[in-house]
């Protein structure tokens, strides 16, 4: 196990940088020039504010003015020190501002793939359970129409509701956990059960597929053949081997933590790292960007290095090599 | 449910939009009294603006929630010249003068002034209690400072601002007479210079700070101070207990929160989550209006000063077909502002010549809708603009670029909107989206070919509204326009203490322009700011940039359920 773990990680090296070149290369190329947009104010009017000389001030203030190989193999080594950097805009250290975001948006991730979970496993099995039953066409309508649904319109749609029906509007801003449980629930629940609902259709479409198969495979004849209850067959044997698949996908979609998180934090107002990604990218904040992006990449790495793990629990007979 | 009736409160929303639309120009047409500069702003009337009595408080203390939609990006009122961040800068600074919505311009900082019979001189008079939030006194070398910084004079950083660093083709010098004494000497006599100096971006700010020292902390004397800012999260201003005014700020404290989405800002609103909003849907216009008809909330209807439409890149080195009048005229004449009310606006606008129909300077849109290009079926003037392409040679059209800024949804519809009615005669723009900042830099350098844009004004002033537009080397000529007996008569204009006269020369300036289109305009919209009622003494203010301080705003607890 410890050589596959440092096969996987030495291997996950060349795909870190590849990704990081990738955004860097992107960010630099793409219109517009942060110099610029600081001298304006970000979203200002006027080049009345603009002189050469001013810009160039700011592009050597900020490092833009050397090459770009140095400026990226600078940010390289900034990042192997653990320095990752401040904001060109605001110059607050990038690490503080992600640790204060951080929480909201892992809080929402993990919501979300609860109630994902919640709604999509039994969802999904039970369709398979009842093939062909009224259970199956409900449990596969209500999926499909969760697919269907835009994430977006669907929190637009529940806002309406909420404040034209209930003259409620979940509160605003940051609400952590440990101090305002209350409002925090109450700002992450809608969000998480939009999202969830989204996820859950994937993973009971998964999970019935899943089950069906592992259904008929000879085991689960043999287990029936001994005369085993049908729930500890269900229970033992079925779900055990049928959900390999699903935690593939809920693996994965904890590692979005962040890029999944984007709409509902902007219709829902939560101040994570979604919006911060949001944000970064229209002030051409390359640091910022730089550095969430680096920590997207990372956490699937990591989260498939994980769930390859979990496979190994999920089902014994599969083994780390 | 409200919901339900939603078909019904479109119905009635659109014809009430529709009534703004093409009478709300109509309402006032009323022209300022005097030239003076106590009287700027009363324009409002045209923009459907009604003033809110300022009432004593029945009760002190409280919170004030608003909405912010971006992030602070700094607290230098001269240098941060994001509208986003003054509105917000102007709740911690002072200013020399202020104009409080429709009223006369009256003293902040200077508790009088004197304007020498020519008009060169102002000798402002400081108060003597006035302390900076660090506790330091506001003195005569600060006002110095701040002006001679934002017109780019002061060391180290001789920047010019954004905003105010128009003051620099007015002031000829600065200086302290005494502590607490300041005198302005001009170039010419201006009667804009006041109300340039109401501008928020026009703050006084202590002697010597520079842009790093404005970073994180506001430095000002104005009625709040910063007590906290969570970053993604809100701004939570405290009130200033040594604020000079002798009213306020009665609130306790201000919080803005940071809330992106627009539907989440109307949700915000319509539970009172925020006491003020604003309505881009639809929905939320035609249900405010019914809730401004129940007394439940207060609505401010505003027209923009500024000007709107398609700029066009004149410059000596272009050569597209576009510099030709004939083909100018032709753009025009196909160009259906009454459309664009109807479908990109929703009802809420009106047809505008280059000045806005909501200033006082601007005609009124009757006086419009019989002009070429205005008039309804457009059959006759599609028709007049193919002959007149034909003439200059572009019959089969052309292919030209029109920048857009890439925030702005609006005026990607209304390129969309241009790209369809240009094609009648040909004509095919490719939109071209681009950052506020490069866009700017672009019209200030002149790498464009044309623009669809609204752009920004900062007093009710023709010398601004047309100078800085339309005058030779003007900052914001982006058009290169350049008239030899324009220029000459706007330097008449601007110096004329009669207003009758004044009037007579800014319409003939006016109609230069018209003529030359440089612009070629489209209609303005009708916004609405909107409050509970329950808030008191809400000034909206007729411009982004002048006085958002709230000092003497308070909340009826009685009213708030």
């Amino acid at each position: 196990m410890k050589d596959f773990l440092i096969r996987r990680l030495i291997l996950a090296i060349p795909t870190v940088i590849g990704v990081t070149m990738l955004v860097f290369i992107v960010m630099r190329i793409a219109p517009g020039d942060v110099a610029m947009m600081i001298v304006t104010g970000g979203g200002g009017e006027d080049a009345a504010a603009l002189n050469q000389k001013e810009l160039a001030r700011i592009r050597a203030e900020l490092g833009l003015d050397r090459p770009l190989h140095i400026q990226y193999l600078d940010w390289v080594w900034g990042m192997a020190r653990l320095d990752f950097g401040r904001s060109l805009w605001n110059h607050l250290p990038i690490w503080d501002t992600v640790v204060q975001r951080a929480p909201l948006s892992v809080q929402l991730s993990l919501m979300s793939i609860a109630f994902a979970v919640l709604i999509g496993i039994p969802v999904g099995v039970v369709a398979a359970l009842r093939q062909d039953t009224l259970w199956d066409y409900l449990g596969r309508s209500v999926s499909i129409g969760a697919l269907a649904m835009p994430g977006f319109w669907l929190a637009l749609l529940l806002l309406m509701v909420l404040v034209h029906g209930f003259e409620w509007s979940p509160p605003l801003g940051y609400n952590p956990i440990w101090q305002r449980p209350l409002d925090n629930l109450s700002q992450f629940i809608w969000p998480s059960l939009i999202t969830g609902f989204s996820g859950s259709a994937i993973i009971a479409r998964m999970a019935r597929s899943a089950t069906l198969e592992v259904m008929r495979e000879d085991y689960v004849r043999t287990a029936r053949a001994k005369g085993l209850a049908e729930s500890i067959v269900v229970i033992r044997h079925v779900l055990r081997n049928a959900m390999i698949p699903v935690v593939t996908i809920v693996s994965l979609s904890l590692a979005g933590v962040i890029t999944g998180s984007v709409i509902m934090e902007t219709i829902f107002t939560i101040p994570g790292l979604g919006l911060l990604l949001i944000d970064s990218l229209r002030l051409r904040d390359f640091p910022v960007v730089m550095f969430l992006v680096t920590i997207v990449a990372m956490s699937f790495i990591v989260v498939n290095l994980l769930t390859d793990i979990l496979y190994t629990v999920v089902d014994p007979r599969m083994r780390l090599q | 449910m409200e919901i339900r009736r939603f078909p019904l409160v479109a119905a009635a929303g659109l014809l009430m939009a529709l009534s703004i639309a093409c009478g709300g120009g109509a309402r006032s047409a009323a022209v300022p009294p005097t030239p003076t500069p106590e009287t700027r702003g009363i324009g409002q009337e045209r923009a459907g603006l009604t003033r809110q009595e300022v009432t004593k408080p029945t009760a002190q203390g409280g919170v004030l929630n608003l909405r912010k939609q971006r992030e602070m990006v700094d607290f230098d009122p001269h240098y941060s010249i994001s509208t986003n961040d003054i509105q917000n800068n102007m709740n911690f600074y002072s200013t020399l003068v202020r104009q409080q919505d429709r009223n006369p311009i009256q003293g902040d900082l200077a508790e009088r002034w004197e304007v020498s019979p020519d008009g060169l001189k102002y000798t402002f008079y400081l108060r003597r209690n006035v302390k900076f939030h660090d506790g330091v006194s506001v003195t005569s070398r600060d006002v110095v400072y701040s002006l001679n910084r934002m017109m780019g004079r002061s060391e180290p950083e001789k920047r010019k601002s954004g905003r105010t660093g128009i003051l620099d083709g007015y002031v000829k010098a600065v200086t302290a007479k005494d502590e607490y004494t300041v005198e302005m000497e001009l170039h010419r006599a201006a009667v804009v210079l006041l109300e340039l100096i109401t501008n928020g971006h026009a703050s006084i700010i202590p002697a010597g700070a520079v842009a790093a020292d404005l970073k994180r902390v506001p430095k000002g004397s104005g009625p709040w101070m910063l007590d906290e800012w969570v970053q993604g999260s809100h701004l939570l201003y405290k009130r200033n207990p040594s604020y000079y005014g002798a009213e306020g700020p009665y609130l306790d404290a201000i919080k803005h929160w940071f809330i992106r989405d627009e539907a989440a800002y109307e949700a915000a609103f319509f539970t009172k989550k925020v006491d003020v909003g604003a309505c881009l849907s639809l929905d939320c216009y035609q249900r405010t209006d019914q809730m401004e008809a129940r007394g439940e909330l207060l609505k401010q209807r505003a027209i923009s000063y500024g000007i709107a439409g398609m700029g066009i890149n004149m410059r000596p080195d272009q050569k597209g077909p576009w510099t030709d009048k004939r083909v100018r005229r032709a753009m025009q004449l196909v160009y259906d502002q009454q459309g664009n009310i109807a479908t990109i606006m929703d009802g809420r606008g009106i047809i505008t010549g280059i000045l806005s129909s909501g200033t006082p300077w601007g005609r009124p849109p009757e006086f419009w809708q019989t002009k070429p290009g205005y008039r309804i079926p457009k059959d006759p003037d599609i028709a007049e603009a193919k002959k007149l392409m034909a003439e200059a040679g572009f019959a089969n059209g052309f292919e030209m670029e029109m920048q857009v800024r890439n925030d702005q949804p609006d005026r990607a519809r209304e390129a969309e909107l241009w790209a369809n009615q240009l094609a009648l005669i040909g004509v095919k723009p490719k939109i071209i989206l681009r950052d506020s900042a490069d866009i700017f830099e672009r019209g200030e350098t002149g790498r464009y070919e044309v623009w669809q844009h609204s752009w920004a004004f900062f007093t009710t002033d023709p010398d601004e509204l047309l100078g800085i537009h339309f005058l030779k080397d003007a900052p914001r000529n982006y058009f290169g326009y350049d008239r030899p007996d324009w220029n000459s008569l706007f330097q008449q204009m601007s110096k004329e203490q009669d207003l009758k006269k004044r009037m007579e020369m800014v319409q003939k300036l006016e109609d230069m322009v018209w003529e030359d289109l440089p612009v070629i305009p489209i209609p303005q919209t009708v916004s609405a700011t909107m409050w509970w009622s329950y808030v008191k003494n809400w000034n909206p203010g007729w411009n982004s940039y002048v006085d958002s301080r709230k000092d003497l705003v308070w909340i009826d607890a009685s009213q708030k359920r």
